[in-house]
């Protein structure tokens, strides 16, 4: 691999991070694993972080969280379309079954897709890692 | 306009008569002197006549003027205005009779119409008539019978609606602006009765200009539309709690879905890890302990959901008078720990009004939920203090809890601030958002209202108004 490749989980669910890192760390090796239980610290990582340097990422993302929802940290990702474009592919990762929410996931052009928690088999699903090539 | 002049003699012969009398009667001049005053006069006054006769003769009366009905040789009727005097010699002995007669018949057809108008309108509407300073001069029976008041107590006041304050101002503003100009209004008014009923009346408002064009009276007429305002009302309400219970069904799917599942998704999870066969010790005991704190979460979930649905049920619990000095005392106590150790200052004034008759539980997890909920998001910068409040309005009581705390970015959070497990403050750990969820439904419950201001880093205030 000649770029490092990343994963970010914004969720403000600690027991279900522990999950989601174990099944992350099943499938993919040699990444970098980013979490943020606030997600206002994870937007701000992300909107400074990407001005500097891009690496192809990985971006889960909880809907139901204090302060800033998943909507709002995708109404800021939007203000940097090009770079998300180009380098981020964002998976909703929620516990909701309502088909809502699902349809509000399906309708925004930058989710790749949306993930029924516990994220467990379901993450063989995604794409590949990398959005770009 | 010639009148019809005569002359008659004691016995009331016709001895002269003029061309336009004739006329009026259709008989020849010679016909007429042929015949009495009673051979032309309508029988029906034939009492009255005999009885000025007598006072004639007696000499009691000089003149005399009456309506009365003459019948035309056609046999028609003709009303006339007649005026009868007596003409005496020089000793004061009477000779003949001098009369003048005005033909009445058509303005007396034009007062008959205008007084049949008047029963018709007094039939079907609710009528009265103000002076220009809404006096009222006159009712009629439908509108004393719907407000409840004997006519002559009504005669000579104010026109109530205009005092009465279930009018918005501004409608009244422009009714008085509309007539006060000389043009007809119309609309939808209401009025208090006697009993305190509210009653809604339709009305159409003529102002009678004068010569210069200023209006002398307000002529009021109205029929009564209080079953459709109230079946209007009716069914706005219904609208408005289909709307709410449907929003509330929203919500709950929601909370089942994020909130209930949330926690659910993790013990499926955690127990799917706890079955790996190749986890260390170490390994399942962390599974276990996180299984341990979903389970926990979820139990609070049910708890809360039960709160919620309990207080949509509860509201047939029996009012009682409480005061509200001893509420918050009460409240204080439980509170007593957190409030000594983080020294928070509760200062209440409750001299306008102190007791309130209402659901006893209510109030006090109001006041448990406002308190804490300043405590909860008080600035560690500045000395947390808490002013609580009551005033009176008319026929409600105002509740203001005033803290110095964080603050609420109102144009940003405002609407969701009551909603089911909202939470604005990712710093406080405790905050759950269920308690301003359940004191807004437990005051809408009992017919109030909460209202919040709040400014970010200077502190929120929540005003609370309760039937009394």
């Amino acid at each position: 691999m000649t770029n490092k490749q990343r994963i970010i989980i914004i969720d403000d669910d600690d027991g279900n991070n522990v999950l989601s890192t174990i099944a992350i760390l099943r499938v993919y090796e040699n990444i970098e694993l980013k979490i943020f239980t606030n997600s206002k610290e994870g937007i701000e990582y992300i909107e400074e972080e990407y001005e500097k340097m891009q690496l192809p990422t990985m971006l889960f993302l909880d809907i139901n969280m204090p302060g800033l929802s998943g909507w709002d940290i995708l109404g800021r990702l939007k203000k940097m379309k090009e770079i998300i474009e180009a380098s981020f592919n964002i998976y909703i990762l929620s516990s909701s079954v309502d088909r809502a929410d699902k349809e509000r996931a399906d309708s925004e052009k930058l989710i790749k897709g949306y993930l029924i928690k516990p994220l467990r088999n379901n993450i063989f699903n995604l794409n590949k890692l990398s959005p770009v090539n | 306009m010639p009148l019809g002049m005569a002359i008659l003699s004691l016995k009331r012969k016709w001895i002269k008569v003029n061309q336009k009398l004739c006329d009026m009667l259709g008989y020849t001049e010679k016909e007429m002197l042929s015949m009495t005053y009673d051979d032309i006069a309508d029988p029906i006054h034939k009492k009255e006549n005999e009885e000025t006769y007598r006072k004639f003769e007696k000499r009691m009366i000089g003149s005399y003027i009456s309506e009365r009905i003459f019948v035309k040789k056609d046999k028609t009727n003709v009303w006339v205005n007649i005026t009868m005097s007596l003409i005496e010699d020089n000793g004061g002995a009477p000779i003949y009779y001098i009369s003048q007669i005005e033909d009445i018949t058509e303005k007396k057809k034009g007062l008959k119409e205008l007084s049949d108008y008047k029963i018709a309108l007094d039939e079907s509407s609710i009528v009265a008539i103000t002076d220009p300073k809404c006096i009222i001069n006159y009712v009629n029976d439908n509108y004393c019978k719907i407000a409840g008041h004997k006519c002559e107590d009504l005669v000579g006041k104010g026109y109530s609606i205009i005092n009465s304050d279930c009018n918005p101002p501004d409608h009244l503003k422009e009714l008085l602006a509309t007539i006060s100009k000389g043009k007809i209004w119309h609309g939808d008014l209401c009025d208090i009765a006697k009993d305190g009923t509210i009653y809604w009346i339709e009305n159409t408002i003529v102002p009678f200009l004068n010569d210069k064009g200023k209006p002398w009276q307000y002529v009021a007429i109205g029929s009564n539309i209080t079953d459709r305002i109230n079946a209007e009302h009716q069914r706005e309400k219904m609208l408005e709690d289909i709307v709410q219970r449907n929003k509330d069904l929203e919500q709950f799917a929601y909370i089942v879905s994020h909130n209930l599942r949330s926690p659910l998704a993790n013990i499926m999870g955690f127990t799917e890890e706890l079955k790996q066969k190749t986890n260390t010790e170490e390994q399942n005991q962390l599974f276990l302990d996180y299984l341990a704190v979903s389970v926990n979460k979820l139990d609070t979930v049910i708890n809360d959901l039960n709160n919620i649905l309990q207080v949509k049920h509860q509201v047939n619990e029996l009012k009682e008078t409480i005061s509200l000095t001893q509420v918050l005392q009460d409240t204080e106590t439980m509170l007593s720990n957190i409030i000594d150790s983080q020294d928070i200052k509760i200062k209440s004034d409750f001299s306008a009004i102190d007791e309130i008759k209402t659901i006893k539980s209510y109030l006090y997890s109001i006041f448990y939920n406002l308190i804490t909920n300043s405590i909860k998001y008080r600035r560690s910068t500045v000395k947390s203090t808490i002013h609580i409040k009551s005033k009176t309005l008319p026929g409600f009581i105002i509740l203001t809890f005033k803290d110095n705390g964080m603050g609420i970015d109102m144009a940003k959070q405002g609407e969701n601030l009551f909603g089911l497990y909202k939470r604005f403050h990712t710093t406080v750990a405790e905050g759950k958002g269920v308690g301003l969820y359940i004191t807004k439904t437990q005051i809408e419950s009992i017919g109030g209202k909460i209202k919040v201001t709040s400014k970010v880093n200077s502190g929120t205030e929540f005003s609370i108004q309760l039937p009394l």
